[in-house]
């Protein structure tokens, strides 16, 4: 069943029109309708008119999901704010749905049924908030450890950051239940090609992938948490650069540019050439390091070698250039803390154009090697209804066909006085995303000189003499290497957000993998992981199958210290 | 035959195995130092191969079940090798005098195959047991390409022993036996884009996973040998040319040592260095194609 929608030119959507076909829908329902600029619309419903809504947004007119967030807002509203963002990418336009759901009925719901890729963010919601999705097809335990205390939602404004219940022995993860005749293969906690933890349920028959699961969240750290509990506007930055072990600044720079959505903060020029500068070196070291480590999973260990000693210089140039190899710490609310250093430009140049010599020899080598293709193409399929239905990103959804990139649809920093262009395969398997990154890199090096080029004086932070008034929203996205990363704020007292929610790529991109997998043979399994360049945060436990009963169960730290 | 040519056919025996035994690490080693020169690394000392080794022998042994295919499976694997070697000819005709049989030689191949494939089953890991059915997948294509084209080196010589092959005509088969052989050294070395049965990045290792110190030492000594013996073999009987003029044997020797570590590295090295991992169906269907070619030098043989 394909619920496709395509738009038709005519029908470009503006915010008074989704207001209106909204007020036809809902009726009474549209409690509220506040759009901020051209770009960001804020919509509050009835909670028992949610999913009419999210039906209208993304059926009716064809908009994207992007996540869900949870608010605890009993001290002040009297309930839980649960938030549905939805992107309109022909008419860089984002729309939020909120609805308050009452403190004594904690429910809400479901809009999975209707839109899979939602299914994660309305577990999280569950498991953190404590408010329930009504009809979720599968309500499992998703962000929460084994042995946390069922009724315990760290979420909610009472649970202090220093709150640390009493861990339990015994508990193990609700796994799907294997298919009759399969047998399980667990891809992780700990895997060769898998560099952070997390955790597939493979079931083969043979070496046919069947069906498969995912268990994943093991780390997670509870940033988001402490954005909204202890830390200042100003200290999040250097928190969220630390999200992502590859492409950190995305988050940083989301973050600030949430913050100055939300309290209309015009960020400087030069201080957008720079973040702009910063984004594109990430992408091209994050770029050359995935296609690097693709290259190993498929046993192609000179081109893993050879793509990280070119992406070396690239390390090295940025730590010239911020005192950091990876984790900037340039992004402040309103600006950059620092500038460039005087001998920036030529630096940047040496590098990137070394880098663009050798990656154009790369890239020409690649089409003539048979046994390489052999391995890419036409495993890991993902249709454009798949992507659409799990609400994939980034070269994810571009290797599909499918055309979201950020820095065209929803231009930010400097990108729309850039000339670019949106790099697309139609393959819909592996090698179609291995080619869209392939075509990326030298677009990246191509918006750097054009940031050279054009870059202008001036300053690098934005003068912020008042504290930013408490509840407004803004939201921040960047394209980052692996997609869409999307923040939003809701500002707070005391010169704190009151909420901050992070949705990175690999949230969305990872839901995808049970489609893209299934009918594979297992060796194609780990380079499918490896296409959507995931980004885990996760785990410290394993999980074991008894062959005679086909169990699957997790071991504690006892039993692995015993069963020798 | 007299006492002296068993004592002498013994004596070769044993040396070809001690020659293969301290050698096989050596080749190894350099093909190694090759791999990390293309890949712009320094990469290990050539000796690394043989440190290796000493140290996992050095360890204490454990093992992953009582069962005795774990106990047994890896002295079996490399003495099967070991044997092979001593009845195939490394310096020339002389060496092989009355026992080399290529029905022996590859017989103890398919045991040593087989003994890694049931290592692997009985390991009790689901990597492990992938790993062993993938190898007999390929021992089911590889073992063909071998046996057909050194069977139709046999039908050129009318002979299976391997003294008489060396004397065998280099007809046109011969050349087919051996483009069919050296296509397929790669899967026989079981190396990148062959080295599925292992597949580091996908089953972890395979059939040694779960090997460990001494038992994982003597399988890899096992995997070098192999991987000795099969480019040997290349030399020895697929070169227009042959060992056996050469006066003394042990110049022999040393020149098919030389002989082998060029068909190494120049093949087995640079292939391996410039190609990524094959999927199992996509290596059977090689394998399939090198049996029919195999079969075309064993026809052509038979009809000329």
């Amino acid at each position: 069943m394909s619920r496709h929608v395509e738009l038709d030119e005519d029908r470009a959507v503006t915010a008074e029109q989704i207001t209106d076909s909204m007020r036809r829908r809902l009726g009474d329902g549209l409690l509220d309708s506040r759009p901020a600029g051209p770009t960001r619309l804020y919509l509050t419903v009835d909670p028992a008119k949610i999913v009419d809504a999210a039906d209208e947004l993304f059926n009716g007119l064809g908009a994207r999901f992007v996540i869900s967030a949870g608010t605890d807002e009993r001290e002040n509203r009297g309930g839980f704010r649960v938030s549905h963002f939805f992107s309109f990418d022909d008419e860089d336009l984002y729309v939020a749905l909120h609805a308050l759901v009452p403190e004594d009925d904690p429910r809400i719901d479901s809009i999975t049924p209707i839109i899979p890729g939602a299914n994660w963010a309305e577990r999280e919601i569950q498991d953190l908030l404590g408010v329930t999705a009504e009809g979720h097809p599968d309500p499992r335990r998703l962000v929460l450890p084994d042995d946390w205390p069922a009724d315990v939602y760290p979420l909610r404004c009472d649970f202090d950051t220093r709150d640390r219940p009493a861990s339990a022995e015994g508990m193990a993860p609700p796994m799907k239940n294997r298919p009759e005749g399969a047998v399980m293969v667990p891809v992780g906690p700990y895997f060769p090609t898998q560099h952070e933890p997390e955790a597939f349920a493979v079931f083969v028959e043979g070496e046919v992938v069947v069906d498969s699961d995912y268990r994943g969240f093991y780390n997670h750290r509870g940033i988001e948490k402490l954005g909204c509990a202890d830390l200042t506007y100003n200290q999040i930055p250097f928190i969220a650069e630390r999200i992502c072990g590859i492409c950190g600044f995305v988050h940083s720079c989301a973050y600030c540019m949430a913050v100055e959505n939300a309290a209309g903060i015009e960020v400087p020029r030069r201080a957008q050439y720079i973040r702009t500068i910063f984004l594109e070196l990430e992408r091209l070291h994050s770029h050359l390091l995935w296609t690097g480590v693709a290259a190993h999973i498929i046993g192609f260990d000179t081109l893993f070698m050879q793509t990280w000693r070119m992406r070396e210089p690239v390390m090295w140039l940025c730590e010239q250039l911020t005192g950091n190899r990876k984790t900037y710490g340039m992004n402040i609310v309103g600006g950059v803390r620092r500038d460039l250093p005087a001998d920036a430009h030529e630096k940047i140049e040496k590098v990137i154009a070394d880098v663009e010599r050798e990656w154009s020899a790369l890239t020409d080598a690649v089409p003539g090697d048979r046994t390489l293709i052999a391995r890419l193409e036409d495993v890991g399929t993902l249709t454009p209804d798949q992507v659409r239905q799990t609400c994939c990103l980034g070269p994810t959804a571009r290797g599909s066909g499918v055309a979201i990139d950020l820095r065209i649809d929803h231009p930010y920093a400097a990108y729309g006085e850039l000339e670019m262009e949106k790099c697309v395969e139609d393959g819909c398997d592996t090698l179609a995303r291995t080619l869209v990154r392939l075509a990326e890199t030298p677009v990246a090096i191509d918006i750097i000189r054009q940031c050279l080029a054009k870059m202008p004086d001036g300053e690098i932070q934005a003068t912020i003499d008042e504290e930013i008034p408490p509840g407004l929203e803004g939201i921040g996205a960047v394209e980052a290497p692996r997609g869409e990363s999307f923040h939003w704020v809701l500002t707070g007292e005391n010169n704190r957000p009151k909420r901050w929610r992070v949705r990175a790529p690999s949230y969305q991109n990872l839901q995808a993998i049970g489609p893209m997998i299934h009918g594979d043979v297992l060796a194609d399994v780990p380079i499918d992981i490896g296409s959507i360049d995931p980004c885990y945060s996760c785990t410290d436990r394993m999980t074991v199958i008894d062959r005679r009963s086909g169990q699957m169960r997790v071991m504690t730290r006892e039993e692995i210290l015993d069963r020798r | 035959m007299s006492l002296t040519d068993y004592t002498q056919t013994i004596g070769f025996a044993f040396a070809n195995m001690l020659l293969v035994l301290l050698l096989a690490p050596l080749l190894e080693g350099v093909i190694r130092k090759l791999r990390a020169v293309i890949q712009s690394r320094q990469g290990p000392p050539i000796v690394q191969p043989y440190l290796d080794l000493l140290k996992l022998l050095a360890k204490e042994d454990l093992r992953v079940t009582a069962s005795p295919v774990i106990t047994w499976g890896p002295p079996v694997f490399l003495a099967a090798i070991l044997v092979a070697a001593g009845v195939m000819p490394l310096g020339g005709e002389t060496a092989a005098v009355g026992a080399g049989d290529i029905v022996v030689f590859i017989g103890l191949l398919a045991l040593a195959n087989l003994s890694l494939a049931a290592m692997g089953f009985a390991s009790g890991s689901a990597f492990s047991a992938l790993g062993a059915s993938r190898e007999m997948m390929l021992m089911l294509t590889t073992e063909p390409v071998l046996f057909i084209s050194l069977l139709a080196l046999g039908l050129q010589g009318e002979t299976l022993t391997f003294a008489g092959l060396l004397d065998a005509p280099y007809g046109i088969a011969t050349l087919i036996a051996a483009i069919a052989y050296l296509l397929a050294l790669q899967m026989y070395v079981a190396k990148v884009p062959f080295d599925i049965t292992e597949a580091e990045t996908e089953l972890m290792g395979g059939p040694l996973s779960e090997l460990s110190g001494p038992r994982l030492a003597l399988t890899q000594w096992g995997i070098f040998a192999k991987q000795f013996i099969y480019s040997s073999l290349f030399v020895q009987l697929f070169l227009p040319w042959t060992l056996q003029y050469i006066p003394s044997i042990a110049v022999a020797a040393l020149v098919n040592i030389a002989a082998v570590l060029v068909v190494d590295v120049v093949v087995v090295g640079i292939v391996m260095s410039v190609n990524p991992r094959l999927r199992l169906d996509q290596a059977v269907r090689y394998g399939m194609t090198l049996v029919g070619v195999a079969a075309i030098a064993l026809i052509w043989a038979a009809i000329l």
